[in-house]
């Protein structure tokens, strides 16, 4: 089986959630390869998890005033703020990994966990769904499956403000204190914070290497037909009240 | 409105609220297939809560429904909060 590779591109956040989608419904119907594809937000961006309620974890005031978008995914999880981030996604047959879920979000994260060792981080897999370095958070994902495919996509935080981010992001305001900033300082790094002299070529490289080790893959952008889909999607569901509203 | 959060150790956090005489479920957890939420809640708002766990855990069964990061019992506990 070949694997496609679509390499790093920015885009915007209603776009990422309709590729992801859209690759996922192009492989449930075999109409295309198995995928990982790494990709940024531009703009800036509060995604939030299916099960969420929008107006509990996002502040759509101060959002819409900086011009950060706002956008309901189809996976679970938290509300994640992604601005400079490096974010993957793994979209495939339900066959190529684990049938049990816990194990198949180690498998997958593992590719990451061996992407940041490999660059010299002491970088594990600490379930549900995250990767730390230390005793730090670096990374979070989310992971469906439907019809037969698996869509798992996550992120690797590359600076992290807790100012900027819970400005976006609420939170109790009594935890908004000097005190809850230098907590979540403690317990959250990034690659910004490990090597600081890295660059982001040199991180996607490795990812690259790892998510696809053993893997017969190329090269390769959207299909036409995925191209249409995600158009669709954005349209009529991503940038739709109804859709990022969907739960009180 | 009656809101009730409870964040599982180790696990993720469940959010149930009480809109009137109807209960929502929401949260970080993950919940596979993730429409299943909405039997989730049908169950919920449909049964005596002596019966509650007992049809969910079913529900679970039959469905083949996956809860990852939670569980039915906390489900349970939190919809008794916000029924008091």
């Amino acid at each position: 089986m070949k694997w496609r590779l679509i390499p790093f591109e920015y885009e915007k956040p209603t776009w990422n959630t309709a590729w992801d989608e859209s690759i996922l419904e192009h492989v449930q119907k075999g109409l295309s390869p198995p995928t990982v594809r790494f990709y940024g937000w531009n703009p800036s961006a509060v995604i939030i998890g299916y099960f969420q309620c929008l107006e509990d974890e996002v502040d759509l005031v101060r959002a819409k005033e900086r011009g950060v978008d706002v956008v309901r995914r189809i996976t679970g999880g938290g509300a994640c703020f992604l601005e400079h981030d490096l974010t993957y996604s793994v979209i495939a047959p339900e066959s190529c990994f684990s049938r049990d879920i816990l194990k198949s979000y180690e498998e997958i994260c593992g590719c990451l966990v061996k992407a940041l060792r490999n660059l010299g981080m002491e970088a594990v897999f600490r379930p549900i769904n995250d990767v730390w370095v230390g005793q730090k958070k670096i990374s979070g994902s989310a992971q469906t499956r439907k019809k037969g495919a698996i869509l798992h996509h996550g992120t690797l935080l590359w600076k992290v403000d807790p100012e900027r981010m819970f400005s976006f992001l609420k939170v109790d305001k009594a935890k908004l204190s000097d005190k809850f900033v230098r907590s979540v300082k403690k317990s959250v790094t990034s690659i910004w914070d490990e090597k600081p002299d890295i660059k982001k070529e040199e991180v996607l490289e490795e990812m690259k290497r790892a998510f696809l080790e053993g893997k017969q893959f190329e090269s390769g952008t959207f299909s036409e037909s995925e191209k249409k889909r995600a158009e669709e999607l954005v349209k009529l569901k991503y940038e739709q009240h109804a859709w990022n509203h969907l739960r009180v | 409105m009656i809101e009730k959060r409870y964040k599982v150790p180790n696990g993720k956090l469940v959010v149930v609220k009480k809109v009137g005489d109807h209960i929502k479920i929401g949260g970080d957890f993950f919940l596979h297939p993730e429409e299943s939420l909405e039997d989730i809640e049908n169950v919920i708002n449909t049964s005596a809560p002596t019966d509650l766990k007992e049809k969910l855990d079913r529900l679970i069964e039959e469905k083949k429904i996956t809860l990852v990061g939670f569980t039915a019992e906390v489900l349970c506990n939190l919809v008794k909060e916000v029924r008091k």
